[in-house]
């Protein structure tokens, strides 16, 4: 079975879904907070307006995009570059503390270098190593921000 | 005469220091603006972590350094590459790069770069002349007013906005939805945090705006690694000729003064400015045909326009505290953390704030026309640094300045995945700066209605008391009511397409 085409029209109708879960699983959350009274308002009143909220606006969203005629539009999200700089910053967010910020620094801006860029070995090496010392430098250093030595250092 | 009694003293107080943060933000708004990969509100963002250490004053004339000095240096890739470094510098494109392939490159930068310094100064004398009245008037409203006016300021800017009014309405609630993770200030209770203590303080400010607007602009980026060619001006060619500077005394006042309003208003942003500007330059000459092909008058309107918007836009975030662009609503951020709370009261119990920033911004403004003109060599030599190498020292950059805000990891997981979102909501046409918007504001709108209720004990009458409050609410219901008139003539238009 073919993959059905991501046009704008059918991206509107999967954020307008998305927006209406989200409103809605906020406003079963909300339950559980306290509403208060009118006098004395709970934590849970805005919340559950603006869930509310959010569920009509996301419905409104759908049900307009019945008539729209333009939006046929094809919209391409499947670019590999962009995942796996993404994917990448991911797993350097996770090994930021166990391994720390300047080898972890140092593997993700080789990572990329060798996404983005026919460079050699090398090359790499070197510029990445030169980013994170220029970043501990910079951050660490000068501007006092301490970042997370890790179990190397 | 007061105001200016102020202002010298706001020079006299402006120390080497301040003077040197200013260097520091005009330097990085301007880099920011020529390079791909940021832009002025992920370079705010980035610098908001280091002014939590600073005083007050130096953080705030630091972080409005940025968004002027973007300002700026978008308009030189929009010369030399025909590619706006910065949203706002769209039209200067369109007759800037013309200008530039027949060789006279030089001309529209200096050109742009005067229109710029004009525009900039008349609305820092805008802001130093109707801030201060207008703050005593807001004196008089109360926590029903403020809640009524900011709901009031949404509205606004979802019906003013380029989107769909639908969209931006859905983010401007979302924004708003995901300022309510965290404590709640009144009960102490924790919403939203899965019982994570790592949410009980909410959401950041900085690894939300960073995602939203650095990480996605990289991922969009990477889609296409292109090898720019530039344009590369020499410095003898700078020189404008007195027809060009002629030409550009007219659209230079009027772009100063259309920027200067849009300014003001919430929610009519800057770029607006630069599309009115245009159009009334096209319309005025003689010859609009031209226009398109590299006329001056195209580059010295819009860029006036744009930068005349710095100073009137913070008249609403210290009169109201309602940031009026998006860039604005990180200063607000910055201002609440150093304990200074934005309103009619700030010009009173802050006078070194207020008047040091005015003071700053004339200083910026003279830096500025300094690094633009004669440094515009090392700014376009920056442009040849393959993209390959700068996405890797900007993603770094993100991961130390959000690490930096809060000291803890899981914000830079917090970037990715709005990194993510603003990466998906910008394919499907919705508004990122207006989510940030909800985002700042959601607290002090939730306050404001929480405070009256009290104030009342329940009485919702409290929102019609004062004749402010009523103007408000009218205001606002005014809006709903052009917005649902605006989608049934749409829908009827479109009903009547069908039929025929």
């Amino acid at each position: 079975m073919a993959m059905p085409r991501l046009t704008e029209r059918v991206g509107d109708y999967i954020v307008a879904a998305i927006l209406f879960l989200v409103g809605l699983s906020a406003l079963i959350l909300s339950q559980n907070m306290p509403a208060g009274a009118f006098g004395e308002v709970g934590a849970g009143f805005f919340p559950s307006i603006l869930s509310v909220s959010l569920c009509l606006v996301s419905v409104a969203i759908g049900v307009s995009n019945l008539w729209r005629r333009d939006g046929q539009k094809a919209i391409h999200i499947a670019y590999r570059n962009s995942w796996w700089i993404v994917g990448g910053l991911v797993i350097a967010a996770i090994l930021f503390d166990p391994i720390g910020a300047l080898p972890m620094i140092g593997l993700y801006v080789l990572f990329l270098l060798k996404l983005l860029s026919k460079l050699g070995w090398i090359k790499c090496i070197l510029f990445a190593a030169a980013t994170a010392a220029g970043g501990y430098v910079l951050f660490d250093m000068l501007l006092g921000i301490p970042l997370p030595r890790g179990m190397f250092f | 005469m007061e105001a200016f009694q102020y202002l010298y003293n706001g020079f006299a107080s402006l120390s080497w220091m301040n003077i040197f943060y200013c260097f520091l933000g005009v330097f990085w708004g301007t880099l920011v603006g020529v390079l791909p990969g940021l832009g002025p509100m992920a370079g705010t963002a980035l610098l908001l972590p280091l002014t939590f250490k600073m005083d007050p004053t130096s953080g705030i004339i630091m972080l409005a350094g940025v968004f002027y000095g973007a300002m700026y240096g978008g308009s030189t890739t929009s010369i030399l590459l025909n590619m706006p470094g910065e949203v706002a510098s769209i039209m200067t494109c369109r007759d800037g790069y013309q200008m530039a392939r027949k060789g006279r490159p030089g001309p529209a930068l200096v050109i742009a770069a005067l229109g710029s310094f004009v525009g900039g100064s008349l609305s820092i004398l805008a802001l130093m002349f109707f801030a201060p009245p207008l703050a005593q008037v807001m004196l008089k409203i109360g926590p029903g007013e403020e809640f009524s006016l900011m709901v009031l300021a949404m509205l606004l800017m979802s019906y003013v906005s380029d989107t769909s009014k639908l969209k931006t309405l859905a983010m401007a609630i979302l924004g708003m939805l995901l300022a309510c993770v965290g404590m709640d200030p009144f009960s102490g209770f924790l919403r939203f945090s899965f019982g994570y203590s790592e949410f009980a303080e909410g959401l950041g400010i900085v690894p939300i705006a960073i995602g939203l607007f650095g990480v996605s602009e990289i991922m969009v980026n990477a889609e296409n690694i292109l090898t720019m060619e530039v344009i590369k001006p020499t410095l003898r060619s700078l020189l404008p000729k007195w027809k060009d500077i002629k030409d550009s005394g007219g659209p230079i006042i009027r772009g100063s003064f259309i920027g200067m309003i849009f300014g003001f208003v919430p929610g009519i942003s800057h770029v607006t400015s630069t599309f009115v500007s245009y159009a009334i330059e096209k319309k005025l000459a003689k010859n609009p045909e031209e226009f398109g092909t590299g006329r001056i008058e195209g580059v010295a309107g819009p860029e006036s326009a744009n930068n005349a918007t710095t100073g009137t836009s913070l008249i609403p975030l210290f009169v109201l505290g309602i940031p009026a662009i998006p860039a604005t609503a990180l200063y607000l951020s910055a201002l609440l953390v150093h304990g200074i709370n934005p309103g009619p009261q700030m010009i009173q119990d802050h006078p070194q704030v207020f008047w040091g920033l005015i003071a700053s911004m004339y200083i910026g403004n003279i830096l500025l026309v300094i690094l633009n003109i004669p440094m515009v060599g090392f700014f376009v030599n920056l442009l040849r640094i393959p993209y390959c190498y700068l996405v890797p020292t900007v993603m770094v950059a993100c991961i130390c300045g959000v690490y930096g805000a809060s000291f803890k990891s899981i914000d830079i997981v917090t970037m990715a995945i709005f990194g993510v979102i603003g990466y998906l909501l910008r394919k499907f046409k919705f508004d990122l700066p207006i989510l940030v918007m909800g985002f700042v504001l959601g607290d002090r709108i939730e306050m404001s209605f929480r405070r009256a209720m009290s104030i009342s004990e329940g009485e919702l009458s409290v929102f019609f008391r004062s004749s402010f409050s009523k103007f408000f609410i009218i205001a606002a219901v005014v809006v709903i009511v052009l917005q649902l008139i605006a989608w049934l003539l749409g829908f009827r238009r479109g009903q009547q397409e069908d039929a025929d």
